[in-house]
């Protein structure tokens, strides 16, 4: 909760995140929560990292930011505007410079529109500039994340690679000069050869338009090397953020140190093992999720406060906060604190 | 199992064919009709569509109109080639007429209940909640009759004229429409590339009409065509028990049933019809089936 | 677990069978009132004078508001009163008691026949999947399918009845009276009627025994040397019979609407043919009424159909 507020402080912060809960009914009327009480802040120009497994609600965290899916509470402040209240109109006004880029490149456009069209899309909605500059600036765009708009321009996405789909995604994000990007698992869909492609046109773009972006991945290495800082989310919650230099170097948390260790590595020796105990199991399910610590039950350092006390997130140094009442602090983490 | 079309019954949806069946099937396995059946069909069917159209500019005899001897058999006269009815009327212009009629009452029931049933599927699908909730009813109570009852009924109450016979056919072919497309748009209201749209500032109208509409078109289409050899058979059946589009108005299914009492005199009063109109029914049929298998009707339904 | 799931759709069912009756009910009392001209002028003929009509329209509450029709209708029926013809004065409970076994008749034997013929040739087809017997069905069943009732039924007379005597053109005995003679009376009408329900079961039970024979306990079965018969029929039919289930309800809509048309073709006394004289003649109290028997059976067997088919669906019971 400290983080959150000593963020929102800060005058060069362009979305801040407040204890958001986003919950889901399923069957029976019961209701999921999908992300329980995450806060956060992203400052100007800068790229957090959010990393977590598969169903952990990275994705779900960033509908629910971007109001596609409606936060059951909490707040979303984005250039000084909390998001939750809005509607119709004044949602569709403020969230113009919030855009999102999703991990599935091909679902992502409209299989019955040309390339050229899908760009021009967002002009046309907002009214912007004639049809001559539209296609003028859609060109552009497009030559940008390198499609050439002559050659291709006419074609529909089917035509295109997976790779190619995703820059003509990219294309169209940026075609309202979004102050800030949320990338959904960008180039978890792609070969690996076009992974770092996608990554570093995203890098290239972010620093010639200076936006933010939040960029989620299912594993650190993805992030690695895009982040300032980066999050960790496990089962609706964060566990750590940290300065990407400070959380890759001392990882607090058992769970990161975890996902550090699924990372392969050229030599395997050079890693500090885990004094032999590694995250065991699989990941529980949302719909009853464990008490206290959710990550007690696959902990290989849990102790009996773990299940029933919740442990909140907590500064254990300048910019390192941490959600764990045992954080590792050197003795288990690689290097020295 | 893709031709289920039982006059006179809507064809079968293809959402009600479990996947199981289907999937199984490889491609060579799926009953090909051979190209030149389709090419026939086809030129039957406009054949036909084109005489209906410009029966007004081809020198045919009034077919309301007593032109000469009643029950002259066909091939009997050059003036008369298909012979006349028992009011002395011309065969082969009361075929053609019957034909404008036919058409135009299927095309045009088929345009309607394509039309709204693929707007209001959509908007069922975008906006569920109530909206489905009042649309499952409507569908339901529809199909609560079997369809040709309630055509039946329909000209029980407003009595029987073109307009009655187009509306009621609409409105029975509607559900399978709405279902259709319902389902279809199912498949897209969730897909990445309509929540992309609404963060760009896409409205509703925008996303249902721009977004996806233009992607579930082509399996309804499909299914109008598959849906024409219904509508064509159940306006025969109306005018067959007198309940369709009211004489003098020529129609397949009155001239049909006209020619009935001379039966055994005079066979080629019911079988010239008839045989027209089971050519063209089987060509509809063989339409619907191509039409249903190039745009794979069943697989987009699911 | 099963039980609860099968009770619990078959409840959830039941209420929205309810639920479709009145709605039904009410939409055919709502349309009956949109007939143009007066029901009172029409039961009383054109020289009535106004004092009549007035009298007319007080009887049967001519005068009420839909809901309040409705209900005076409603309170009848619950109290086992349809109401009496306009035309003849017959008791409606009396024409539908003399209707209703014609037309069950009818489309029982139909279903039954379409069922005798379309198993074994499903079955026999999809074993022998594109070979020569099998296109042979295929074009018959094609024909089928596109040949109108009326016409399926004036074409039998005229080969049957009229170049050969074998069954009569026209007429009905009941069952009751003269059982043989209601066999010869009934057969044309049933053939008729069961030509497109062959065609529809043909087509498809053959494509899921297609399926269902490409399954690895179909080959066990072979192998085990079981003759090809006995295959078919106790390890393909069962397994291959849902989308036969599943097109059941429509096959029903389409039988009970071809009844209509078949009854009128060989002039029986069954539902249908009161269906269309009560129309033609503006007899609007039995045309409601027979409007809601058909929609309540076709209904009821719906919903058995849906029972069937839960019941049978590996998927529930496997909850």
């Amino acid at each position: 909760m400290s983080a959150a507020e000593t963020y929102q402080q800060a005058p060069d912060t362009i979305l801040s995140v407040e204890d958001l809960v986003l919950e889901f009914p399923v069957r029976d009327g019961k209701r999921v929560r999908a992300v329980s009480g995450v806060s956060f802040a992203i400052h100007e120009g800068e790229t957090l990292g959010l990393v977590g497994e598969s169903g952990c609600g990275k994705s779900s965290l960033a509908r629910a930011i971007v109001q596609l899916y409606r936060p059951t509470s909490g707040s979303v402040v984005f250039e000084g505007v909390d998001l939750t209240r809005l509607n119709g109109k004044e949602l569709k006004q403020a969230r113009r410079q919030l855009q999102m880029i999703f991990q599935d490149p091909i679902s992502s456009l409209n299989p019955r529109k040309r390339v050229i069209e899908l760009v021009r899309d967002p002009l046309r909605i907002w009214g912007i500039g004639s049809p001559s500059e539209q296609l003028d600036r859609s060109r552009q765009r497009l030559g940008e994340v390198g499609i050439d708009a002559d050659e291709s321009g006419s074609r529909r996405p089917h035509q295109f690679s997976g790779g190619q789909c995703q820059r003509i995604s990219i294309a169209r994000a940026l075609m309202l000069e979004p102050r800030l990007l949320i990338c959904d698992e960008p180039v978890s869909a792609l070969d690996v050869s076009v992974q770092a492609q996608v990554l570093n046109l995203l890098e290239d773009l972010k620093r010639r338009h200076g936006m933010a972006l939040l960029f989620i991945a299912h594993d650190l290495a993805v992030v690695k090397n895009i982040s300032d800082r980066v999050a960790v989310m496990y089962l609706g919650r964060l566990c750590e953020i940290a300065s990407s230099e400070s959380l890759y170097r001392e990882p607090a948390h058992p769970y990161t140190v975890g996902l550090l260790q699924a990372i392969p590595v050229p030599d395997p020796s050079a890693r500090q093992p885990f004094e032999g105990r590694k995250v065991r199991g699989e990941l529980p399910s949302p719909l009853d999720p464990p008490s206290g610590c959710r990550f007690h039950t696959r902990c290989p350092f849990a102790q009996p406060r773990c299940s029933s006390d919740t442990p909140e997130l907590r500064e254990i140094a300048p910019g390192h906060f941490v959600a764990c009442h045992f954080p590792l602090t050197g003795v288990h983490a690689n290097g020295a604190a | 199992m893709s031709e289920i079309s039982l006059a006179p019954t809507p064809p079968a949806l293809p959402t009600e064919i479990p996947v199981r069946g289907r999937a199984a099937l490889t491609r060579r396995q799926r009953r090909r009709r051979p190209s030149v059946l389709i090419i026939i069909a086809a030129v039957w069917i406009g054949a036909w569509a084109i005489l209906a159209v410009i029966a007004n500019w081809i020198p045919l005899a009034n077919p309301s109109h007593h032109v000469g001897h009643s029950r002259v058999g066909p091939f009997h006269s050059w003036s008369h080639p298909l012979g006349t009815d028992a009011l002395g009327r011309d065969e082969l212009s009361r075929l053609i007429f019957g034909a404008r009629q036919s058409l135009a009452v299927s095309v045009i029931a088929a345009a309607i209940a394509m039309s709204v049933g693929a707007i209001v599927g959509l908007l069922s699908a975008y906006i569920r909640n109530f909206m489905d909730v009042a649309v499952g009813t409507f569908t339901d109570a529809i199909l609560a009759f079997p369809p040709l009852v309630f055509l039946l009924a329909v000209a029980a109450t407003i009595g029987p004229s073109s307009t009655t016979v187009t509306g009621g056919l609409a409105i029975v072919s509607m559900p399978a429409f709405i279902r259709l497309s319902r389902a279809n748009a199912l498949r897209f209201v969730n897909r990445e590339f309509v929540q992309a749209n609404r963060l760009m500032g896409a409205g509703p109208l925008r996303i249902v009409f721009k977004e996806i509409l233009p992607n579930i078109l082509a399996p309804i289409a499909a299914y109008a065509v598959v849906l024409m050899a219904f509508l064509i058979v159940a306006a025969s059946s109306l005018s067959y028990l007198g309940l369709g589009v009211p004489p003098p108005a020529p129609s397949w299914g009155a001239m049909i049933a006209d020619g009935q009492p001379d039966l055994v005199q005079h066979p080629g009063l019911v079988f010239v019809p008839a045989v027209v109109l089971f050519i063209t029914v089987y060509a509809l049929n063989v339409l619907g089936d191509a039409a249903r298998q190039r745009f794979d009707v069943r697989e987009s339904a699911l | 677990m099963v039980r609860n799931a099968l009770l619990g759709m078959i409840i959830k069912r039941l209420g929205r069978l309810v639920v479709l009756m009145f709605l039904v009910t009410l939409a055919t009392t709502w349309m009956l009132n949109l007939v143009p001209g007066s029901p009172a002028v029409i039961l009383a003929g054109p020289s009535a004078t106004p004092s009549v009509i007035a009298a007319i329209n007080k009887k049967y509450g001519f005068n009420e508001s839909v809901l309040v029709q409705y209900w005076h209708w409603l309170s009848r029926v619950f109290h086992g009163d349809l109401g009496r013809s306009y035309q003849t004065q017959q008791t409606v409970t009396q024409a539908l008691s003399q209707r209703v076994p014609v037309s069950l008749e009818l489309t029982i034997m139909a279903g039954l026949i379409a069922l005798i013929i379309a198993v074994p040739t499903a079955l026999y087809t999809g074993y022998r999947a594109g070979s020569f017997a099998d296109r042979v069905v295929d074009g018959v069943t094609s024909s089928f399918i596109s040949i109108p009732g009326f016409l399926a039924g004036i074409l039998l007379a005229y080969l049957l009845a009229v170049k050969v005597h074998v069954f009569p053109a026209i007429g009905w005995q009941s069952l009751s009276k003269n059982p043989a003679r209601n066999f010869r009376t009934a057969v044309l009408p049933v053939v008729s009627l069961s030509l497109p329900l062959i065609a529809i079961f043909q087509r498809v039970l053959r494509a899921d025994v297609i399926a269902t024979l490409q399954q690895d306990y179909i080959l066990l079965a072979r192998s085990k040397g079981l003759p090809t018969w006995k295959i078919l029929f106790r390890h393909a039919l069962k397994p291959s019979s849902f989308s036969l289930l599943t097109i059941a309800g429509v096959a029903i809509g389409g039988l009970i609407g071809n009844a209509v048309i078949i009854e009128q073709v060989y002039s029986l006394p069954g539902l249908g043919s009161l269906l269309v004289s009560s129309i033609l003649s503006k007899d609007l109290v039995m045309v409601q009424a027979v409007i809601a028997i058909i929609a309540l059976v076709y209904l009821v067997l719906n919903l058995l159909v849906d029972i069937a088919y839960t019941a049978l669906d590996p998927r529930v019971a496997a909850q």
